[in-house]
């Protein structure tokens, strides 16, 4: 398992260009891949981390914690592109991607669960975040973000099984 | 679900595995600054756009508003413009007239800006992009243009405030209207300007003579009409502050809070 930066995103301070590259430099590749997993295409997720960094350049002087906020934006990102192109992401999974089988198995399973479901389940387990931090991230409460991670696990673990 | 915990646990782990397996291949190459810069102006230009557009709505709100306005002044007091002797209440048109010519949209969606307006931007000025197509603060600028205008015709309310008052005493006396003439004999107690201004138990409907009872000049026995115009108290003709009765409800005859003090 790759380590994961998502959760202890540094928190660049300071303003000027010499932050906010620092931060796309460090974050980069963990955004597009967190991206990946929520929407199922790397194509989709590179679009979502792009705009997710113009919002946090344009707000680059009023965030204490710029990386928490890219997270957010991806996050908020990646679920209005799924629900935009829900019908392509399902075409774009069964493409032929450089993914393994087990990964494509994976991205197919997630790609069947309700976006927000989905969510919940990728900051949880490849965000590695706390419960608390996926509410606030995901503006739900703490109990909601709980039962979705059970009923999500429960059709996943049916899903992976078959 | 009666899976064990021990169970559970082992799921997670082999979720979190395959999510970290199933991202490995993922570079995010396609992810690099001048996608992001690009992104910044499609942005920029998009809320040039949104501004403009709403820009143009509060213009055509304001127009709408002026000619409500217009039309309601025009309807309510059919005579004005004969009453009318230089007064005033001619600035009212004015106003909502320049309003609709405000709406700096025209230099809103321009194209061009100094790049000092952009600069103010985030952080990375030197890296912007596309700064031709965008100008964030001549957006900025209109709005604040736009306030003052739309403001300062509310600072000179004659007009409104002419047809308010309609909504308080009027209805009364414009229904009455066509019974009681100014300068005619009255009933006591049938209106509130029919008043006995000589005390002679002569009761005479004159406009604005309720007020006028009830300032000191009516204990002054100065409620007559002099010059018999119709309205109660000094004569007009001599510039007392008599303001016309814009509005047809015979109300402001007589000046209630202008310098007729003496």
């Amino acid at each position: 398992m790759t380590p994961l930066p998502l959760a202890a995103v540094p928190a660049p301070h300071g303003d000027g260009i010499g932050g906010f590259d620092d931060l796309f430099t460090v974050e980069r590749v963990p955004m597009t891949r967190l991206a990946y997993l929520l929407v199922g295409s790397e194509a989709v997720a590179e679009e979502v981390v792009q705009d997710a960094f113009a919002q946090v350049y344009e707000r680059w002087d009023r965030l204490d914690r710029p990386g928490g906020y890219l997270r957010t934006c991806v996050v908020h990102g990646a679920r209005r592109a799924g629900k935009r192109r829900s019908r392509e992401l399902r075409l774009v999974q069964s493409a032929p991607e450089p993914a393994a089988l087990e990964a494509r198995e994976l991205l197919d399973a997630l790609a069947r669960l309700r976006p927000s479901w989905r969510a919940v389940v990728v900051l949880r387990f490849y965000g590695d975040m706390t419960q608390d931090e996926i509410a606030e991230v995901l503006d739900m409460r703490v109990g909601t973000v709980k039962s979705t991670l059970h009923r999500a696990l429960g059709q996943l673990r049916e899903e992976i099984a078959r | 679900m009666s899976t064990p915990t021990d169970t559970h646990d082992a799921f997670e782990a082999d979720l979190a595995a395959r999510m970290g397996a199933a991202t490995d291949t993922v570079s995010g190459s396609g992810v690099t600054r001048e996608g992001i810069d690009e992104r910044l102006a499609a942005r920029r230009n998009a809320r040039r756009r949104r501004q403009g557009g709403l820009m143009l709505a509060a213009a055509a709100l304001v127009v709408a508003a002026g000619i409500g306005a217009i039309a309601i002044g025009s309807s309510d007091e059919p005579d004005s413009s004969v009453v009318l002797d230089g007064g005033g209440t001619t600035e009212a048109p004015t106003p909502t007239t320049e309003a609709p010519t405000s709406p700096p949209t025209t230099v809103a969606p321009g194209d061009e800006c100094p790049p000092a307006t952009v600069a103010p931007q985030p952080p990375g000025a030197t890296t912007q992009p596309d700064t031709a197509g965008s100008c964030v603060a001549t957006t900025d600028a209109p709005p604040t243009t736009v306030a003052p205008e739309t403001t300062a015709p509310t600072t000179e309310p004659p007009p409104p405030t002419t047809t308010a008052p309609p909504a308080t005493d009027p209805p009364s006396t414009t229904t009455e209207a066509p019974m009681l003439t100014p300068g005619q004999p009255c009933t006591a107690g049938s209106d509130p300007d029919c008043i006995d201004p000589d005390g002679d138990g002569s009761y005479t409907y004159l406009i604005g003579g309720g007020e006028c009872m009830a300032s000191p000049l009516g204990s002054a026995g100065l409620c007559n009409d002099p010059d018999g115009d119709g309205h109660a108290g000094y004569d007009d003709s001599e510039g007392q502050s008599y303001q016309p009765d814009l509005d047809g409800d015979g109300q402001p005859g007589y000046p209630d809070s202008e310098g007729m003090t003496g």
